[in-house]
């Protein structure tokens, strides 16, 4: 229940954050929340770090290197000023591993929702797609699976794996991507929850709660009614965007953009990193 | 101040970034336009039949423009020699391209004539590893300047889609897609697999496909071994493989494939969609993407899964399919998958039987929708230069289905009439795509529509090897062997000449071949000798003429050939053809048979009785318009000082 109010939350503070972008093209707010997750992760990364450490430390890697380019004829002090600098590289790693281990949460939570919103393309309307779901215990007798859509249009037949306890069938999309398919009284969501760029596509339903509530909101959390399908799943395309003559996933475009803003907060912000 | 311009500066770049990408393009009002669409197998009289039943009324008013005008093909007039004609405005004897199939000189070894691979110079051996320093790369074969170059030196742009003989593509200034000779991701010119539990199927026979076993253990799931492309990063070239389960439910008639985590729901007689498909050269590191569709022919009582040869995946191509590399990305992007293999269309599993003749044609239309998706995508988006398009349906359909057509054909009584509307329908469609060309016309449009041969009945096969040894021009002596491929029958020391290839016969000469007989002072007389005896062939059933002319290709392309040209084209009277056991030089019993393959269309015959099809805007200037002179002619549209030196002008009003 917690897992599911703090996804909820989060999925609300990004839409708010979207909000101006719902109009524009999807990369337009990908590459916003990029930005801003690079400065807020060089903001927390100053916060949680010590600056002074790190900024001595800095200084004396430094020297270190220039340790071993003056005394280069000198093996003996090369491998001295070696050793040292290796000792300060490991020091540098235990100085930056309490904020990275800060960073990483958020990191992980934005991860979940911007693959949700912009890892694949919405679903094509009048393109089949093939849903698979699964039952807890055993399948249904075949004449008692109930299956209806809203906004979708169910495509027999249907192929019952026993063995798996899965069902599978297609469905197309009637007028928008927005649609549920009710199965034996419980509902699931399908398609997009909204109709604007950078909603969430969702990819699958889960009727169990778990962590994976919070790290990924393209699993819509479904209430199990009566005897249907515990969870269900289904494919859709990957999107790519053309920026810079190339054809970048969104986490390529994150993890550039972001880093871009990072390296620019942390000058701008006098940050050492 | 100093973080506002920061801020500032971080919103504004992406949109710079983004800028620099989208940028606008407008059509140029005044810029020439030239649409030309290249219809392989386009037919004259059956096109003229069409305009004159009213079936082609696009067809007709571009006729109404500049005539419908019998287009000079190559010889022989088989599509690789007719395209790369066009392309160079050469003959074989400069762009190299004699036949589908060449052969080595010494050993005799066929080989693919348009395109080969060679594998990587050297490589590093780590156990069985094998990792390359180098690179393999695809060569195209075909020689000679192809016309577009003079247009994109002079700064007009050329888009030439699913253009033929052209893999890998020309890496100069065009944007190309390549089409015809755009090999399978196997290497060949395509390969079916056909997954099945039925004893009957099952065969050895690997011409243009392999039957593959496979068993349901009582879970009603079959495991079926998907074997893609060789693996030359490791020892012996393994072929890489990959598993689907085929889950089978025998009460809805219907089965779901899984692959790599995508499922496919299918009920019996459905196709799917393009399903994508990695084959792991070293897992997570190296790996190669294909595309195939699949067809389930039948569930009950006994599984017949048919999949598509493995194309060439366009989104995330593992050779070189377009130029630039991108371009058929963007097009997957767009549109989705699409056939990348050269001969889109599964003839082979036609005549072998897996697909019936009414699923056949599904695949076909499923070919001809997605050419068509194409090309309106690429003619929304065409605002100047030069712009080619090329259809292989026709061309292919025709092989299969010219039965329907012509109540001479052995197996026209045995096809079913509902077919006889396909090849009607076929020309519709290609109507309609001229139409579109018209529509999309304006004052600096130009429309033209060519053909690269036409078409003749194939309803009795000739075995030239066969009639070569009744002659005595070649000795038999393993009798059993005789329907073995590669010359298995005979005794090369007393063997004079040879067929290989669809029109080719060469000496066996004693300076060129390992076992050559024929010394160089008597291939003269020789060739000769043969021609005589080649066009006086009749044939005992009807009495007519099996050969029209047996061209000495000296004769015909007197300038220096390479060591693998034929030293004689065969050109077929009309209803013949070499038969396909000669094409592989095989013995067969008969001299000459009855077709009773569905592939009952031909064109490698003589030229002149398959003259391909020009249809412009503009009238032709010449009373005898040949493939040669088009890219000249079409480069003579645009405003360059210096034209393609192959061909004559034939819009210029003289022909220059």
């Amino acid at each position: 229940m917690i897992f599911n109010t703090i996804g909820s939350i989060l999925t609300l503070v990004l839409d708010i954050i979207l909000l101006p972008f719902r109009s524009l093209p999807s990369i337009w707010g990908l590459l916003f929340i990029s930005f801003l997750a690079g400065l807020g992760m060089i903001s927390i990364f100053r916060l949680t770090s010590n600056q002074e450490k790190i900024s001595r430390l800095r200084k004396r890697m430094l020297g270190e290197v220039f340790g071993i380019l003056l005394h280069i004829s000198s093996p003996a002090s090369v491998m001295r000023f070696a050793g040292r600098l290796i000792w300060s590289n490991t020091l540098y790693l235990l100085y930056i591993l309490k904020p990275l281990l800060f960073i990483a949460i958020p990191f992980m939570l934005i991860w979940g929702q911007l693959d949700a919103r912009y890892g694949s393309n919405s679903v094509d309307l009048n393109t089949p797609v093939t849903v698979t779901v699964e039952y807890g215990n055993s399948l249904p007798e075949r004449d008692e699976i109930d299956v209806a859509g809203t906004n979708i249009e169910i495509i027999p037949p249907f192929v019952m794996v026993d063995t798996l306890r899965q069902l599978s069938f297609r469905i197309i999309f009637e007028d928008d991507m927005i649609g549920s398919l009710d199965i034996n009284g419980t509902s699931y969501s399908m398609g997009a929850t909204g109709l604007w760029n950078g909603a969430i596509i969702l990819r699958g339903f889960d009727t169990a709660n778990s962590l994976k509530c919070l790290f990924c909101p393209c699993i819509d959390r479904a209430v199990l009614e009566d005897d249907g399908p515990v969870s269900g799943w289904y494919s859709l395309k990957g999107v790519r965007y053309a920026v810079l003559g190339g054809h970048w996933s969104w986490l390529a475009v994150f993890l550039v953009f972001s880093s871009v803003s990072a390296i620019a907060g942390a000058k701008l912000f006098n940050v050492k990193i | 101040m100093k973080r506002r311009k920061f801020l500032k500066l971080a919103a504004l770049s992406p949109a710079a970034l983004l800028a620099l990408k989208t940028g606008c393009v407008r059509p140029n009002a005044s810029a020439k336009r030239v649409i030309v669409l290249g219809i392989d197998g386009l037919d004259p009289f059956l096109l003229r039949s069409f305009i004159n039943e009213g079936v082609m009324p696009n067809a007709a008013r571009l006729a109404g423009y500049g005539g419908l005008n019998r287009l000079g093909t190559s010889n022989p007039p088989q599509s690789p020699v007719a395209w790369s004609n066009f392309i160079t405005g050469y003959g074989p004897d400069v762009h190299g391209i004699f036949d589908f199939i060449h052969r080595k000189p010494t050993t005799i070894a066929p080989y693919l004539s348009t395109s080969r691979v060679i594998g990587p110079g050297r490589t590093i051996s780590i156990s069985d590893w094998r990792l390359p320093l180098t690179g393999a790369k695809v060569e195209l074969l075909r020689k000679g300047e192809p016309f577009w170059n003079r247009l994109t030196d002079e700064g007009i742009t050329a888009k030439l889609i699913k253009l033929p003989v052209d893999f890998p593509p020309d890496k100069g200034k065009a944007t190309i897609l390549s089409g015809l000779g755009t090999p399978d991701m196997r290497g060949s010119q395509g390969s079916f697999t056909f997954f099945t539990d039925d004893a009957r199927s099952i065969s050895n026979n690997t011409s243009g496909g392999v039957v593959v076993a496979v068993r349901d253990y009582g879970d009603n799931c079959y495991r079926c071994s998907i074997k893609g492309p060789e693996n030359s990063m490791r020892a012996g070239n393994p072929e890489m493989e990959i598993e689907a389960e085929v889950r089978v439910d025998r009460v809805s008639n219907a089965a779901r494939i899984d692959i790599q985590g995508n499922s496919c729901v299918l009920a019996a007689g459905e196709w799917s969609p393009w399903i994508r498909m990695r084959f792991d050269a070293i897992p997570h590191i190296s790996s190669v993407s294909a595309i195939a569709k699949f067809y389930m022919k039948e569930i009950t009582p006994k599984l017949k899964l048919y999949m598509s040869p493995l194309n060439i995946d366009p989104l995330d191509p593992a050779l070189p399919i377009s130029s630039p590399a991108g371009y058929s990305s963007d097009l997957a992007r767009n549109l989705g998958g699409f056939y990348t293999q050269g001969f889109p269309e599964d003839t082979k599993a036609l005549s072998r039987g897996i697909l019936s003749d009414e699923e056949y044609l599904q695949q076909a239309w499923i070919v001809l929708k997605e050419r068509l998706d194409l090309f309106h995508h690429e003619l929304s988006r065409f605002r100047e230069g030069l712009f080619f398009f090329y259809f292989s349906s026709l061309d292919l359909n025709l092989h299969m289905f010219y039965r329907v057509l012509d109540p001479n054909s052995p197996l026209h009584a045995t096809t079913s009439p509902r077919f006889k509307g396909a090849i009607r329908e076929l020309y519709t469609q290609i109507d309609s795509v001229i139409g579109h060309a018209l529509e999309a016309r304006d004052g600096n449009t130009e429309v033209i529509v060519l053909s690269d041969h036409g078409f003749a009945p194939f309803n009795r096969s000739f075995n030239l090897n066969t009639w070569l040894a009744s002659e005595g021009y070649a000795t038999i002596n393993a009798p059993n062997a005789r329907n073995q491929d590669m010359f298995a029958a005979i005794d090369w020391s007393s063997t004079a000449a040879y067929g290989l290839g669809l029109n080719s016969l060469f000496i066996n000469r004693a300076d060129r071949e390992d076992n050559g007989s024929v010394p160089p002072e008597q291939v003269q007389d020789l060739l000769i000798r043969l021609k005589r005896d080649l066009e006086s062939i009749t044939d005992p059933a009807s009495g007519r003429r099996v050969i029209d002319n047996a061209h000495i290709t000296s004769e015909i392309y007197p300038g220096p050939l390479p060591p693998y040209a034929p030293d004689m084209i065969i050109g077929y009277a009309r209803c013949y053809r070499s038969s396909w056991e000669t094409t592989l030089g095989s013995y067969p019993e008969e001299v000459i048979t009855d077709n009773l393959d569905p592939w009952s269309g031909t064109h490698c015959i003589d030229p002149a009785a398959v003259p391909g099809v020009l249809l412009s805007t503009q009238k032709p200037g010449v009373e005898d318009p040949n493939l040669m002179d088009m890219g000249r002619s079409i480069a003579g549209l645009f405003d360059i000082p210096v034209l393609p030196p192959g061909g004559r002008d034939i819009f210029s009003g003289n022909g220059s």
